[in-house]
């Protein structure tokens, strides 16, 4: 029997979340926002396996991910970053990283997901995971150097 | 990694939020009614685009401007008026005048009536029309549908209205349309739904378009066909997205086309409208009309079955039936390519062995885009002793391998012997249980060729026994 308040409870804890997460990963508000919305619509579709899942909200996340990846390599056409953002850097740092290493930056930071739980969701050893992440690093570290305004907590010295 | 850094990147990543301020998702409602019913073509993702645009401050024009030329939405309405619409693609600035309905013939489905022109005695019949209640039939919160007049439709590729049609539009606000146009067409319905299917895809595939898919519709109608595609009017985030119905049945053409801003297309047409109105015109015709619709993509042109690789045929022995459509391959060298097995649980490298190349392909469903997925891998080595070596080496690291949660079991071997002229076979299987998830796995040997086969238990189950038969066949496979 799927309860729909348990399910409509899980969406409005943890959309917000997915979104951010599916826009990091995409740079793409549309992409993210479509691929969000699809991915809760197939979770409440499948909702008693989804809701006894471990973490639910890796498998939406997981879902919109392999939409959104899908899209691309199905040859959509990717729109430019919204000019006029104050983070457009930003999501143009993480465009720049391979898609594996977006992911495993993304998951890790923005979901706080641990290294375990990455390598669990993306079929990959824990060590493969520190190996991407590290990589993630150092491209960031590159791209984005001389973080100060944020080192700072937002105030530029 | 310094906590500094660390600390540093996570504000970073956290300030993307600030690009999300103002923007709401439709909401777990919205959710479960696109689970229940995307046949229905949920408007939300237009009303999203404008809200998105809106608080972004990208929209080019405001969203009364962003239709080419909207028409004033007419009262809502429980009976479609029926319209005669002008034979002209030509986008009209003022609705079309409305005209009484031609008089039905005595047979609606038009056998028997027809003159030798196929069309003379041939009228549509009342209540074949698409109307508010099947709109929001099942919708928990029904979108602001209004009727408006026929013709004059913004949506790109709008296909003309034949001679004696009947139509009947309506409207979400300025964003979002749908047009039901009902054609007598008799003797002509085959020939005129080709020139349909012609014409909208010569304009969906022109200028400023883009075709993205047409699919095939057995079981509704005589033939039927989807078809969807993109367009202006856009702005700089949005671009409007539309799906065609085109069906025929005794003698009727029927065109449905429905579409809107939006930001992305999302999934594969649903068969619904052409199940509405062959329904609608068969209750008319007091006939018995059932609707078993099985489609078919015809575009983007599916990937056949490959030499080497496993056949949709192979995957449907095995149990996984939905998985009718591989990929093109890809290999090491491409953007999209691999170098290694990309599995935990496979973790030799086939180039450290000796590879000389390692490809790719995926098996999914396509009528469920993201879904669960196969995929295959090929190692070609330079001969089969090192693509042995390998082999063998991959099932003892596979065999040993443990991680911390996981509980990894051998599901067994197979073995065949070919042709019979020394390129036998043999393969090893493994399933990995991972809090919350399964994946099922395989490698095996034939020649100079290692194929291994990953798929991740999403929510149906794949039993040992199948996995060692994709196995068995994928080995089979090898060499063509």
């Amino acid at each position: 029997m799927r309860e729909p308040a348990d399910f409509d409870a899980f969406y409005d804890a943890t959309s917000r979340h997915v979104l951010h997460q599916l826009y990091a990963l995409t740079g793409d508000l549309g992409l993210a926002r479509d691929c969000t919305q699809e991915a809760y619509a197939r979770a409440w579709r499948h909702w008693p396996a989804v809701s006894a899942a471990t973490s639910p909200d890796a498998w939406v996340r997981g879902t919109a991910w392999r939409l959104a990846s899908g899209r691309r390599r199905g040859g959509t056409r990717r729109r430019a970053t919204p000019s006029g953002t104050g983070s457009a850097d930003v999501v143009e740092a993480l465009r720049r990283l391979p898609e594996k290493q977006r992911y495993a930056i993304v998951v890790r930071y923005l979901a706080g997901a641990s290294v375990a739980d990455i390598a669990a969701e993306t079929g990959t050893s824990a060590a493969t995971v520190e190996n991407r992440l590290a990589k993630a690093h150092a491209t960031l570290a590159r791209i984005l150097p001389c973080d100060i305004a944020a080192l700072t907590g937002g105030h530029r010295v | 990694m310094s906590d500094s850094h660390d600390d540093s990147l996570s504000r970073r990543l956290s300030s993307l939020d600030s690009d999300l301020a103002g923007i709401s998702l439709p909401g777990p409602a919205a959710a479960r009614r696109r689970a229940a019913q995307r046949t229905r073509h949920q408007v939300t993702g237009g009303v999203l685009a404008s809200v998105a645009a809106v608080a972004l401050g990208v929209f080019a024009v405001s969203p009364p401007d962003f239709v080419a030329s909207p028409n004033p939405a007419g009262p809502p309405s429980d009976s479609p008026t029926a319209t005669t619409t002008p034979t002209t693609s030509t986008p009209s600035p003022s609705p079309s005048p409305s005209t009484p309905p031609v008089e039905p013939s005595p047979d609606p489905t038009g056998n028997g009536g027809n003159g030798d022109d196929g069309t003379s005695s041939l009228a549509v019949p009342p209540g074949t029309l698409i109307d508010l209640e099947y709109l929001i039939r099942g919708q928990e919160s029904p979108s602001d549908w209004v009727e408006v007049p026929a013709g004059g439709s913004w949506l790109p590729c709008m296909p003309a209205a034949g001679d004696g049609a009947e139509a009947v539009a309506f409207q979400v606000e300025d964003y979002y349309r749908v047009e039901h146009i009902v054609e007598p067409a008799g003797a002509d319905a085959e020939a005129r739904l080709a020139d349909l299917r012609d014409d909208i895809t010569a304009c969906a595939e022109g200028g400023d378009h883009a075709l993205i898919q047409v699919w095939q519709v057995s079981g509704v109608g005589d033939e039927t066909y989807l078809l969807a595609w993109q367009g202006p009017p856009r702005t700089e985030e949005t671009q409007t997205y539309v799906e065609a119905t085109l069906t025929r049945a005794d003698g009727f053409v029927e065109i449905v086309v429905r579409g809107g801003a939006g930001q992305d297309y999302n999934g594969v047409p649903q068969p619904d409208d052409a199940v509405e109105v062959i329904s609608r015109l068969c209750a008319v015709a007091e006939v018995e009309c059932p609707s078993d619709p099985e489609r078919e993509r015809l575009y983007p042109e599916p990937a056949s079955d490959l030499p080497g690789w496993l056949t949709a045929d192979d995957l449907a022995e095995a149990g996984l039936t939905s998985l009718t459509e591989g990929s093109e391959v890809v290999d090491d060298s491409s953007e999209f390519g691999v170098d290694t097995y990309e599995y935990v649980g496979l973790p030799r490298d086939p180039f450290a062995d000796g590879a000389e190349s390692l490809e790719q392909r995926f098996y999914v469903d396509p009528l469920e885009v993201g879904g669960p997925q196969l995929n295959q891998l090929r190692a070609h080595f330079p001969d089969a002793e090192t693509a042995r070596a390998h082999y063998e080496a991959l099932v003892a690291e596979a065999d040993q391998f443990t991680q911390e949660g996981d509980v990894i079991t051998n599901t067994g071997t197979v073995a065949g012997d070919g042709d019979g002229d020394g390129d036998g076979y043999e393969g090893t299987t493994w399933r990995m249980e991972s809090p919350g998830l399964a994946f099922v796995y395989g490698a095996a040997v034939r020649d100079d060729v290692v194929t291994v086969i990953v798929y991740l238990v999403d929510l149906e189950d794949v039993g040992a026994d199948q996995v060692r038969q994709l196995l068995d066949l994928a080995a089979q496979r090898i060499g063509g």
